[in-house]
């Protein structure tokens, strides 16, 4: 008979499984027949179907045999059978006080840890979804090669989204957009300086956040209205209507507000309070309007029907014709996927804050399975009391399958204990998590999908933490058992081998830990290459830059100030990279990504900055104004073998300075380019003597900034203070993982402990033997905790290999990394091979002192 | 007496069985079923009402006739009982007895 004339496979399982027992070989009998019949008849698809459909209608699941003597229990029964399993859990848990408390306390942590991570990572998948439109909203993105490979970022040039939205038929709405902050904002002669947007109002008709009152579209086509969020408008005109109300922006423009939003909500990877008109800004830069320039990012909607590769195509082609270079791509990404996989490598998504969702979704899991196994090893540990329990239930009646299912109930009734107090636990917890990692998670007992996952999450526990003893315990022989002892107690293996996993795990977790914070240590600590110590740097606008000249001279003269520059960065972060730089031996299709920034003269002295060759700008030289100084970085990346003389982006290089690290501590330094042009400085800095009072220096130079821009208000910041705060959000991050990894740990050793007590106490008689034969407490000491030292010890050997090796992964990551050295290994390990041995000792020490008659005298 | 209650579809599963003489299982009665009264019978409805039959005490059962179209699997060849060829008697007879007395426009003959 061929393959295809038979039934389908698994309805055939199903009949053979589900079906009635005593009539089963007729049925499929006839069925097999029928099937061919109908094959005849009605051909096979047919046949097939009916035969599927005939299968369910004679399956009997519940049905074990119509001819068994044994009636079906009646609902009531039942019912009764499994209030008495929830009554006989309730009861082992409250005579097994102290096993129940470390079962409870476990699981609560691993839950409470679980949750937490539950609620964080349910804020993150929930970014961005309360766009309607959000399937077709595309964000604009560039690849743009350079020597270091393929940079992706979001932007676009300036005529993109006009050109996109004439010539393009699958493009619904493009909306450029720019961020701006700290611009000066007159209303009602109150001076604020705000952050927020430029936008187009095609943004607001593809992207939801809905209007309060006004229509914020309109406002954004007129070019002089301005949109502002709900807490914005209570912000600059209180309990007034805002709707009519004048805002001077930046001092010459006189906005209208013409509409109020809704507050951005806070799962938003767009944030605004404030919509100033795209126009405003593209009447003020020209640079707009050029093809190669991309500072601004442009978001599009297409149409369903759009087909985004050749899209992609088309747009890549236009901007490849428009602008000089010829090697950039453009492709619209997924506005869904931005936030999770919004980061690129080489060109291509290569995961972002997803990454950091699976390794908490990996973490909360691992937690979860170390409570599991504590309630595991006790349960096994415990079996030689519960053993008799089985064996008379059994001899009463009890099937296998009941007893397992009173067991699994009591894993259950224990998970379920620790969710209560793990939720309380949360709820009270929870505003510091928030405050200590700058998450916003929130515990909202009403929605359905929290709920949902819970559930999840108890059963799941609940199965694992319990179907182990569940199939170990009621496997038990009542004979066996009631007449003494089990000798043979199983399990003790499996045992061994989960608490020597429990300890990879927390010795992993350990040691991540410390390598985590030496990494941090060593970047905080690292060399700058510039003298960031009585560096002081004051933020100037427009009016005090344009007499920056004066206010450099004013400074330089105060005491206690060594020397004054400005430059148009901050130091720490200093301004965006360019591409498309000629340099003196340039190859073709060598691109570099060059970072430039506009200084003033004596720049490298007063940041403390020496020069590697040549020298810093010079009055004297009038040609200064198209030198150049680059850093060591951009020397080696140019190939350049005689820097001081060659020509990099049409400016001679006139010195080269010694590599200082900026924007990214972590990361290499990217090359530099500095330019002569005292006209665009934004920061003014000071390098003050050390013993000086700079408090009274500052206040003179308060003073004359207030005298020229009365309305600024006066910023400074000590460099070196505003560096460290890099760092402060790390150490937040460090504290919640090294928080989360003392509990790991904390779950394990109370697993030990309970454990090696249990043990004890099973092995107290033997104790006694033998200390009345003889044996001294050391010698007891010994018997009774080498059988957890094994464990933990095996855990030791196994995880340091693997920690290197992830260890070695990670850092593989920063390009300025802590080497690894033996005793950030051996630290961890020895640290936890010591908690182990006090907690094992403590309980063989109670044993070993014990005088024997106590516990040989019943006997 | 006691008294024999046949619901309709049990009374025509019965009936079938009889005519079906000594080859009378699940495939043998729902094709029979089909052919003779024209209308569409699921197997299951056929199968439990075998079954029912059965603990009643109309029909047994015995098995055997394994074959390969059935994939080595015997049939289960049903039997009237004594009590069910009575009760099919008894229906019969039940029928004919108000047959007589019914008025003679039922009969048919008149051609209307």
């Amino acid at each position: 008979m061929s393959k295809n004339t038979l039934p389908p496979r698994w309805a055939q399982q199903l009949l053979k499984r589900f079906s009635a027992q005593a009539t089963r070989e007729e049925v499929e009998g006839d069925l097999r027949e029928l099937f061919l019949l109908w094959v005849k008849q009605y051909g096979l698809r047919k046949a097939r179907w009916k035969y599927i459909r005939t299968v369910f209608t004679v399956l009997r699941p519940f049905q074990s045999s119509k001819r068994s003597s044994t009636p079906t229990p009646t609902l009531a029964t039942q019912m009764m059978m499994i209030l008495s399993y929830f009554k006989m859990s309730w009861r082992t848990l409250l005579k097994n006080k102290v096993t129940s408390l470390i079962n409870i306390s476990g699981l609560t942590i691993g839950l409470t840890t679980s949750i937490l991570i539950l609620l964080v990572v349910m804020d993150e998948l929930r970014y961005d979804q309360f766009h309607q439109e959000l399937n077709s909203l595309h964000v604009l993105m560039r690849n743009q090669k350079t020597n270091d490979g393929i940079s992706t970022g979001e932007s676009t040039a300036g005529p993109m989204a006009a050109a996109l939205r004439t010539d393009f038929a699958e493009v619904k709405y493009a909306a450029r957009v720019a961020g701006f902050g700290g611009e000066q904002l007159n209303v009602n002669d109150k001076i604020t300086y705000e952050s927020g947007i430029y936008a187009d109002p095609d943004l607001l008709r593809m992207m939801t956040f809905p209007s309060v009152s006004g229509n914020a579209v309109s406002t954004l086509e007129q070019g002089n209205g301005v949109v502002v969020t709900r807490s914005m408008a209570t912000k600059l005109f209180a309990d007034t209507n805002p709707i009519g109300q004048l805002i001077v922006f930046n001092k010459h423009h006189a906005l209208t507000v013409g509409a109020v939003m809704e507050d951005v909500p806070v799962y938003s990877s767009i944030r605004f309070d404030l919509i100033i008109p795209f126009s405003v800004f593209e009447k003020e830069n020209e640079w707009l309007k050029k093809w190669d320039d991309n500072r601004i990012t442009t978001y599009v909607q297409l149409h369903s029907s759009a087909d985004l590769p050749l899209f992609n195509s088309k747009m890549t082609r236009l901007l490849q014709e428009r602008s000089e270079d010829k090697t950039v791509t453009q492709f619209a990404y997924p506005f869904k996927d931005l936030y999770l996989h919004g980061s690129f490598s080489n060109g291509h998504p290569d995961g972002g804050r997803i990454t950091v969702v699976y390794m908490l979704t990996g973490f909360g899991a691992f937690m979860l399975l170390i409570a599991c196994i504590n309630f595991m090893n006790i349960a096994t540990a415990q079996s030689e009391y519960r053993a008799r329990e089985v064996g008379v239930r059994k001899v009463l009646g009890a099937s296998r399958k009941g007893i397992a299912f009173q067991f699994l109930n009591e894993s259950f009734l224990i998970t379920s204990l620790s969710l209560v107090t793990a939720l309380s636990l949360v709820y009270l917890v929870l505003p510091s998590f928030n405050t200590m990692t700058h998450a916003s998670a929130q515990l909202h007992l009403t929605r359905f999908t929290l709920w949902a996952a819970l559930m999840g999450i108890v059963m799941i526990t609940s199965l694992v933490a319990g179907s182990y003893p569940a199939l170990f315990l009621s496997r038990f022989l009542p004979v066996k058992v009631l007449k003494g002892r089990i000798t043979d107690l199983k399990g003790g293996g499996l045992r061994k081998g989960l608490v020597t996993f429990q300890f990879i795990i927390s010795i992993f977790c350990l040691i991540s830990t410390i390598i985590m914070y030496s990494q941090f240590d060593y970047v905080q600590h690292r060399p700058m290459g510039y003298e960031q110590k009585n560096l002081i740097d004051i933020r100037l606008d427009s009016t005090l830059s344009s007499k920056f000249g004066y206010l450099k001279n004013e400074a330089a003269r105060l005491p206690g100030i060594r020397s004054v520059t400005g430059g148009s960065g901050n130091i720490l972060y200093s301004g965006g990279s360019v591409t498309g730089m000629d340099w003196t031996g340039k190859r073709d299709g060598e691109e570099l990504s060059i970072v430039v920034t506009d200084v003033d003269y004596n720049w490298t002295t007063t940041i403390g900055l020496p020069l590697v060759a040549g020298r810093d700008f010079e009055p004297q030289f009038a040609s200064d104004s198209s030198s150049c100084l680059i850093n060591e970085s951009a020397v080696a990346k140019m190939g350049l073998t005689n820097p001081v003389g060659s020509v990099v982006g049409g400016h001679t290089v006139v010195g080269v300075f010694q590599n200082f690290v900026y924007n990214n501590p972590f990361g290499s330094i990217a090359p530099m380019a500095v330019f002569l042009q005292p006209n665009t400085v934004r920061h003014l800095y000071l390098r003050v003597d050390d013993t000086h009072n700079w408090k009274s220096t500052l206040d003179t130079i308060e003073k004359m900034c207030k005298q020229i821009s009365p309305e600024h208000p006066f910023q400074f910041r000590f460099t070196q203070e505003e560096y460290q705060q890099h760092f402060h959000e790390m150490a937040d991050t460090s504290l919640m993982i090294s928080i989360f990894a003392g509990m790991t740990i904390f779950i394990s050793c109370l697993g030990l402990f309970g454990l090696s007590g249990f043990v004890a106490e099973q092995r107290s008689k033997e104790m006694s033997i033998r200390k009345v034969f003889g044996a001294g407490i050391l010698r007891v000491l010994i018997s009774l905790s080498q059988d957890f030292l094994r464990p933990v010890f095996y855990a030791l050997v196994l995880v340091i290999p693997l920690s290197v090796w992830v260890a070695r992964w990670v850092l593989s990551h920063f390009n300025y990394r802590v080497p690894l050295r033996w005793w950030m290994f051996a630290s961890g390990g020895t640290l936890i091979l010591a908690v182990a041995l006090i907690i094992v000792l403590y309980h063989g020490w109670r044993t070993a002192q014990e005088n024997p008659v106590t516990r040989l005298r019943n006997e | 007496m006691k008294r024999i209650t046949l619901g309709e579809f049990e009374e025509l599963v019965l009936l079938i069985t009889a005519s079906l003489e000594g080859d009378a299982y699940g495939v043998t009665i729902t094709q029979e079923i089909e052919k003779q009264s024209g209308r569409s019978v699921g197997f299951n409805t056929v199968h439990t009402t075998l079954q029912r039959l059965e603990e009643k005490g109309f029909i047994v059962s015995e098995m055997g006739g394994a074959s390969a179209e059935r994939g080595g699997r015997r049939k289960r060849y049903f039997t009237l009982t004594a009590m069910g060829i009575k009760a099919i008697r008894q229906v019969r007879e039940l029928r004919e007895k108000i047959w007589k007395v019914l008025p003679a426009k039922f009969l048919g003959l008149a051609g209307n």
